[in-house]
């Protein structure tokens, strides 16, 4: 089994932050949301590592992962 | 003194939540590292980076996902957000949207396959219950060989 996001911890993120009480978020939709914050995830470990491995440096730091953001944030 | 117990209580209620988020950020935090180390096995990825992915994460979920699925659901008239809405929120990236498209048809499948297994298995109880049996048997059977 591949790691994903707990369904519920979604679930009580997103609600926090609906503007409307009565928005309801169903189960198949949390599963979606959780492959895509996995997908999300991965995608922005792995062009981390890339940055790093062009700079010659052993760890993915903080500053790699500064410089893919902006370029992350508009692809997803 | 009830002014004091009511700040007490205050107070009591205003630490749980904070322990709850903190709860929260930490299963974000659990299952990122989880799929960073599965991904990346070469390089080292210090905790620092982890934490700002984190907070990436909750930011991207509390204010761009939560905002743009309740829209959407609005728009087509709904209170209840489905699967579609989630494609929609990544319509612009066309292999993400091939990818969460095929994952969505892979859960309608299994939830198929249990649905037929359940009503197999009502049939099965109107029938004698050894035929039942020694069908599951033989359903067990087969699962075992299709595994390897």
């Amino acid at each position: 089994m591949e790691e994903t996001f707990n369904p519920s911890t979604l679930s009580t993120i997103l609600r926090k932050n609906f503007k409307n009480e009565k928005t309801k978020i169903s189960k198949d939709t949390l599963e979606c949301v959780a492959e895509f914050l996995r997908l999300f995830v991965g995608e922005a470990i792995d062009r981390a590592s890339a940055k790093a491995q062009i700079e010659n440096s052993e760890n993915i730091e903080p500053e790699h992962l500064e410089k893919i953001i902006p370029q992350l944030l508009l692809d997803f | 003194m009830k002014m004091k117990m009511k700040k007490k209580k205050e107070k009591k209620e205003e630490k749980e939540e904070e322990e709850k988020w903190k709860k929260i950020r930490y299963s974000l935090f659990y299952t990122i590292s989880q799929i960073a180390t599965s991904k990346n096995k070469k390089q080292f990825i210090p905790k620092q980076t982890l934490f700002d992915l984190t907070d990436l994460v909750f930011d991207l979920l509390s204010n761009r996902i939560s905002n743009d699925l309740e829209f959407f659901a609005n728009h087509g008239k709904r209170t209840l957000i489905k699967p579609p809405d989630v494609l929609l929120y990544c319509r612009r990236n066309e292999s993400l949207k091939n990818l969460i498209e095929r994952f969505i048809q892979i859960n309608i499948e299994k939830e198929k396959q249990t649905k037929k297994r359940t009503k197999s298995n009502k049939n099965k109880t109107e029938k004698n219950q050894e035929n039942q049996e020694n069908e599951k048997e033989k359903e067990k059977e087969k699962e075992d060989s299709s595994d390897f």
